[in-house]
């Protein structure tokens, strides 16, 4: 790493961490859910370390205590997912010029805050000349502090909570923090007119689709957030949200 | 659960469940260069981070833990009450730590009071 790149690497490191409570939460909320499941310590310990994707492993849990199959398990995790694919849209804008492990690794580290974090600060795809000029490759050090970040800090909230699961009453209602520690994260994205708009399309649709199977609720409300966000958009075309 | 018991079961759908993710979160960036995202889709899809997060979200503060449908909601729930004191409360303080700690007094406090 040049210095140029190692700067934009810590530059995403504190940008991820600025969220880092929201991490932890989140985190610990699932570490507890693995532990209380059916999963051994070692299990669960695997599944944090390897799979890093908080819904999907929730989504699990369930199906392994009942004894699905590990096709029927591995459909659900797509389904789960599927948001992640949309995302990777974005993704391939920006990053088709890297070699193909390099594009794997990149996609598999990106998690829904660094995802977010990207497109905010790099809305659009660079233009040929911008590409031309990328030797650096200063956003991929960028989006790769972001990763580590959230990766190391999601395993710090998620083994806490895989083993101190039982010493934690669940009384305490600590799910519902993971709900609000999102709160800090949403509410600063609703600062123009059709993002307030997408916003309560997302949360209606979430909402009214809630029995779907798969957590389709998630994609069709994207979709839904999509339609009204794009109609109620007055921002000159090409602007950042 | 202190021994090592890694059911060989469990382990092939962990790791089955990782290479799962790593595909859907690099599903179009695979592809490489093959495939140009065109501007409009681009411009469409700036809103489903917001909508994912609020997907997300909203059920948990709207439905009743274990319940399948938003009839089941009601304004006993502690969710709501908690929800709403920590919207407001990031409104106004625009701190994380704040927000969590008075959301999840008023959580506490309206499951012991409804």
């Amino acid at each position: 790493m040049t210095s140029e790149q190692k700067q934009a690497f810590i530059e995403g490191c504190k940008e991820m961490s600025k969220t880092g409570i929201t991490i932890l939460t989140w985190g610990l909320v699932t570490g507890i859910a693995m532990a209380k499941s059916t999963l051994t310590l070692y299990e669960a310990l695997a599944m944090s370390l390897f799979v890093f994707a908080g819904v999907a492993q929730l989504a699990s849990l369930p199906l392994i205590a009942a004894g699905l199959p590990i096709w029927m398990i591995l459909v659900t995790t797509f389904m789960v997912n599927l948001r992640f694919v949309i995302f990777s849209l974005g993704l391939q804008a920006h990053f088709s010029y890297l070699p193909a492990w390099r594009r794997v690794l990149l996609g598999y580290c990106t998690a829904d805050f660094s995802y977010l974090f990207f497109v905010r600060r790099y809305p659009t795809p660079p233009t040929s000349a911008e590409h031309q000029a990328n030797t650096k490759h200063l956003q991929m050090y960028w989006l790769m502090g972001m990763q580590v970040s959230n990766w190391t800090l999601w395993q710090i909230g998620s083994i806490t909570g895989i083993v101190f699961a039982h010493q934690i009453p669940n009384s305490w209602g600590l799910e519902f923090a993971g709900a609000i520690a999102l709160v800090a994260i949403i509410v600063p994205m609703l600062d123009r007119a059709s993002a307030r708009w997408a916003a309560v399309t997302a949360g209606a649709v979430a909402i009214m689709a809630y029995g779907l199977p798969f957590r389709l609720n998630i994609l069709l409300a994207i979709i839904a957030a999509i339609i009204v966000g794009m109609k109620t958009d007055r921002s000159p075309k090409g602007l950042n949200p | 659960m202190s021994t090592i018991d890694l059911n060989s079961h469990i382990l092939w759908l962990i790791l089955g469940m990782t290479l799962v993710t790593a595909w859907t979160r690099s599903f179009f960036l695979i592809l490489g260069e093959r495939v140009r995202v065109p501007a409009w889709l681009l411009e469409a899809i700036r809103f489903a981070p917001l909508a994912a997060m609020i997907a997300i979200l909203v059920p948990e503060i709207f439905i009743p833990a274990g319940a399948t449908s938003i009839s089941e909601f009601n304004l006993k729930l502690p969710n709501i009450w908690g929800g709403i004191a920590a919207v407001i409360t990031f409104y106004f303080t625009k701190k994380m730590l704040s927000t969590l700690i008075i959301g999840m007094a008023v959580f506490t406090a309206a499951r012991f009071l409804l």
